[in-house]
């Protein structure tokens, strides 16, 4: 049996830039990649991995999408009218289920065995797993990215589903093996640069009201954490510059360099994991 | 041209009329343009995310063949909106 390293990309909305920089790494590097566990962005990351789009592709996707992210139809596609019991959790009337839904038929994604998307229990807080093939991706990347406040949850069964990070930012525990850690950092200051309204109100929440607390720890004798810090960036930040998005992708690539080549070297990563000797 | 324009053209190109197999447009667009996407991914993917992938891959050098074949005559008019 061919041997591989797991990979966990964490929450962190447009931060997300980061795990695709860390992709170019484990490209060049020839680690062999096993299953991909996403939560929120890192779940839409490692779909697009999952289905065999390379870190370049992806990178190019997301800045395209980037550019239209202020298209008032993509908003209007989001805005919904929920029932009680879901505005209670989620306070807001916007859904994220309708826009994945086109999006995941119209690019042609499928689940797989090699992903795994971390949703949560609104009631409970218990993770919710979707895995193999049987079930419904643009569900579960919904459900993974509900974050309260913001979007409304899921429903799925008796259960309301939000984002994944409500439980854990960087959920490590579901590997069976050793994994490499993504994970993003929160934004712990205001930004200097210019926002738009909407962006500085989230900004303001990450920094000084977190809504939801999101655990963030993860093994680090058994796995291998990359964590990316952009203080000054929340996850919700609509209006970045491309700019700012490189430098993110950028970051994210050297930074992961420099950790995973060092994970190698110190047999943390087997040989046997890589395909270039 | 958008990403996701030229996926609708190059889904629209492999499901014109008089084509059998869609898919097989997919692959030999794929070989003739030399865009080296994985076998993996040309025969087990959607068709939708061959394309997603053949414009992503090809993007400028997609858009001119297809709008050659659109002048050759072997593809509709219709292809290039």
């Amino acid at each position: 049996m061919t041997k591989t390293v797991e990979l966990v990309l964490g929450a962190g909305g447009v931060k997300g830039y980061f795990h695709i920089g860390l992709l170019r790494a484990v490209e060049e590097l020839g680690i062999k990649v096993g299953k991909l566990t996403g939560v929120s962005v890192g779940a839409i990351v490692a779909t697009f991995y999952a289905n065999g789009m390379s870190s370049n592709l992806i990178l190019k996707l997301f800045l395209e999408a980037h550019e239209t992210s202020g298209n008032p139809l993509l908003l209007a596609s989001a805005v919904t009218v929920p029932d009680m019991r879901s505005f209670l959790v989620g306070m807001s009337f916007l859904s994220l289920e309708k826009p994945w839904e086109e999006a995941v038929e119209r690019l042609g994604l499928t689940p797989n065995d090699r992903l795994r998307i971390v949703a949560c229990d609104a009631r409970t807080k218990k993770p919710v797993l979707f895995e193999g093939t049987d079930y419904k991706l643009h569900a579960a990347l919904s459900a993974s990215g509900a974050l309260p406040g913001v979007f409304l949850p899921v429903h799925h069964g008796e259960q309301l589903l939000i984002d994944g990070a409500a439980y854990h930012r960087n959920p490590d525990e579901f590997c069976e093996s050793t994994a490499i850690i993504s994970a993003l950092g929160f934004a712990t200051r205001l930004s200097l640069e210019p926002q738009d309204p909407t962006s500085f109100y989230y900004q303001w929440r990450e920094v000084y009201a977190p809504v939801v607390r999101q655990p963030t720890e993860v093994d680090n004798e058994r796995h291998v954490v990359v964590e990316h810090a952009a203080d000054d960036i929340c996850g919700l930040a609509f209006n970045l510059s491309v700019r700012r998005c490189m430098a993110m992708y950028e970051a994210g690539y050297k930074h992961g360099l420099a950790v995973l080549s060092k994970a190698i070297a110190d047999g943390k990563i087997d040989g046997d994991c890589l395909s270039k000797p | 041209m958008h990403t996701l324009d030229l996926q609708k053209r190059i889904l629209s190109f492999a499901h014109r009329n008089g084509v059998a197999e869609p898919r097989d447009e997919l692959t030999k667009l794929v070989e003739t343009l030399e865009l080296g996407i994985p076998s993996h991914v040309l025969s087990g993917a959607q068709p939708q995310f061959v394309a997603l992938q053949i414009a992503l891959v090809g993007g400028e050098r997609v858009e001119n063949h297809l709008d050659e074949l659109v002048v050759a005559g072997v593809i509709s008019e219709d292809n290039r909106q």
